[in-house]
């Protein structure tokens, strides 16, 4: 017995340790890089480093006071609230040394409350280089403070012991500097960068495993987030579907494109980020994700506009396909009775990434539980879908995917079942997401 | 062109079994089978909602944009258009309008006229939801609101729709709590 507790001891302390090694902490901060630049070119640089790392969405909150935090998180371990960012001494960052910001975007430690959970994407910033992440100390140290206090977690034992978070960190957390492949070209490398580092796309497309930690050898092939799917965005899979460079571009930039649109996260995305970064980023970024060594800016940017949709219509044959009453039925009076949709207000559904897409479940989903309205910019916006929950069986679902992926995503073997559909709509209702993104009480 | 086949109730009558176009919009049956030309086509994109009709289920009341929505998915519906609310009085032959449909006009809610028919629509019901749940008085104007939110209107800008519909509301006490 005595020599029991003596090994469940040594264990016990063993596992402090290996947590308390694991803290963000202990990392070692490298010194200043930028030496030679005026702080203009810094903050500026700082500036742009923020908008591609979007920390405005997270730490902009309902106040709307610019990275004054307060965002609201609804984790499987309760809510954790995004925190003040600004130099505000208080409630924000102000009292921070460079060590400490470094020590909080790269490591995940804050020396105000401790391990920070990786609802914070240090994993990915992990690999920001030191002139980038020194230009982002120098950009939040000259932003306005705000006074505004930090909402405080609401997570269930034992999620709530930042502590224990340091053998997250341990088990999950991939300590090294970004990997430049010099096999690969410059632009190649740029858009890796991005990718994996500011951009952290991997956050949200990358699957992640039971501790939600992202599986590396998984990378961007796709995972589910508030009950969508973050899409594979693999180059096998783009490549599969049929986009190019300029596809992706636009959908980057202007949050459309030839294989349709962006919306709910991946929109606030767009908005607040990509859409704010030169062509030459989002040239560096379709190139890496299409694994394309060179994408030329002509190449993207031939013209200002999107590329036009192909006006490919239905043969007499297509619409004998069962799933096509139920389409004229409910889906026609928007997107055509040959599925071109409404210039500047209605998808067209010709080569749409829902359909062209090996997984059927977000062309499930969004016939389910709808889309909200949104404005890319005073001219160009899509008109909300509705929740067609209440009013399509599993079979009707079923029969239209299966039609959709069949004429419009040139997916011959377009097998969703009845179960399927089923499942799917079951999970969402029990995850609450057909009844509170109903947009329209009409149909 | 291939046909689908139209069954549903439409202010109390039976309507169908017949074969349509298979392309046939919902407002177009109304308009062209029908010869009902009271629901407006406005944006034809569902979003100025002046196209609603009523549908009467086993628990309340639903509205449908007739404009994006084909015949086919009505079919086994029980729905009213702006031409079912009225009765005739069977004594007087008098037209008796919805008490909606009364205030409107009392109020002089409409100028053009395009929208009102969904005002129409969405205002029954509203008020016939209110039987079975009445509204808080406190809240009542923005539940109002609320109900009409969707439905455009580029005449009168909504106030006299909304006053209409408030005063309706308060004058049958067993509407509000």
């Amino acid at each position: 017995m005595k020599k029991l507790i003596i090994i469940g001891l040594a264990l016990g302390l063993a596992a402090v340790i290996f947590i308390y090694f694991g803290s963000g902490k202990l990392a070692n901060v490298a010194s200043a890089a930028h030496q030679s630049e005026t702080v203009d070119i810094i903050v500026e640089r700082g500036r742009q480093v923020a908008i591609e790392s979007d920390c405005v969405a997270c730490h902009t909150g309902p106040s709307g006071a610019p990275f004054a935090g307060g965002v609201a998180f609804d984790s499987p371990f309760g809510m954790i609230y995004s925190t003040n960012i600004t130099p505000d001494k208080q409630y924000g960052i102000g009292l921070y040394q460079r060590e400490d910001f470094y020590r909080a975007v790269k490591w995940g430690y804050s020396s105000k409350v401790g391990n920070l959970y990786p609802a914070m994407p240090f994993t990915s910033y992990r690999k920001l280089n030191d002139e980038d992440l020194d230009a982002l100390w120098a950009y939040f140290q000259s932003i306005k403070p705000i006074a505004e206090p930090n909402s405080a977690n609401d997570l269930i034992f034992p999620a709530n012991i930042r502590f224990f978070l340091g053998g997250w960190n341990q088990l999950f957390f991939d300590d090294s500097d970004f990997i430049n492949d010099t096999n690969r070209s410059e632009q190649w490398n740029k858009g890796k960068y991005f990718v994996e580092a500011a951009g952290h796309c991997g956050e949200c497309h990358t699957p992640r495993n039971l501790l939600f930690a992202m599986q590396p050898d998984k990378a961007l092939q796709g995972e589910f987030l508030e009950g969508w799917q973050a899409g594979d965005i693999t180059a096998k899979e783009l490549k599969s579907q049929g986009w190019n460079a300029k596809d992706l571009v636009d959908l980057l930039k202007m949050g459309e494109s030839r294989k349709g649109s962006t919306y709910e996260n991946m929109y606030l995305v767009v908005n607040h980020s990509l859409s704010h970064m030169p062509n030459e980023d989002l040239a560096a970024i379709s190139g890496y994700l299409l694994d394309k060594d060179q994408v030329s800016i002509a190449e993207v940017t031939g013209s200002s506009d999107l590329q036009p949709i192909e006006r490919v219509y239905l043969s007499q044959e297509d619409k004998t396909l069962s799933g096509y009453q139920t389409y004229v039925d409910y889906c026609a009076g928007c997107h055509g009775l040959d599925g071109l949709g409404k210039p500047e207000a209605v998808v067209a559904l010709h080569q749409n990434s829902a359909f062209t897409a090996q997984s059927p479940y977000n062309s499930i989903a969004v016939i389910l539980r709808g889309l909200p309205s949104k404005r890319q910019s005073q001219t160009r916006g899509v008109v909300s879908m509705s929740s067609f929950n209440a009013q399509v069986s599993d079979q009707q679902v079923a029969e239209l995917v299966n039609f959709a992926r069949q004429v419009w995503g040139a997916q011959k073997d377009a097998k969703v079942n009845n179960d399927m559909v089923k499942e799917i709509r079951e999970k969402l209702d029990k995850e609450g997401y057909l009844n509170h993104l109903q947009m329209k009480k009409s149909d | 062109m291939s046909k689908s086949t139209v069954n549903f109730i439409l202010n109390g009558k039976q309507i169908g079994p017949i074969a349509v176009d298979q392309n046939t919009m919902m407002i177009q049956f109304l308009h062209e089978h029908l010869n009902l030309t009271g629901t407006k086509f406005g944006c034809g994109a569902g979003i100025c909602h002046a196209c609603v009709i009523l549908e009467k289920t086993a628990t309340g009341h639903v509205t449908h944009r007739t404009c994006i929505n084909g015949v086919g998915s009505f079919n086994g519906k029980n729905l009213m258009t702006v031409e079912g609310h009225a009765r005739i009085d069977v004594k007087t032959q008098e037209l008796e309008l919805h008490p909606v449909q009364q205030a409107f006009i009392e109020h002089f809610s409409f100028q053009c006229g395009w929208c009102t028919s969904g005002f129409v629509n969405e205002a029954i019901g509203y008020y016939e939801s209110l039987k079975q749940n009445p509204v808080k008085k406190s809240e009542l104007r923005s539940s109002i609101e609320a109900s009409l939110a969707e439905h455009v209107c580029r005449c009168t800008g909504y106030v006299k729709y909304y006053e209409a519909i408030e005063d309706l509301i308060l004058s049958q006490p067993e509407l509000v709590r």
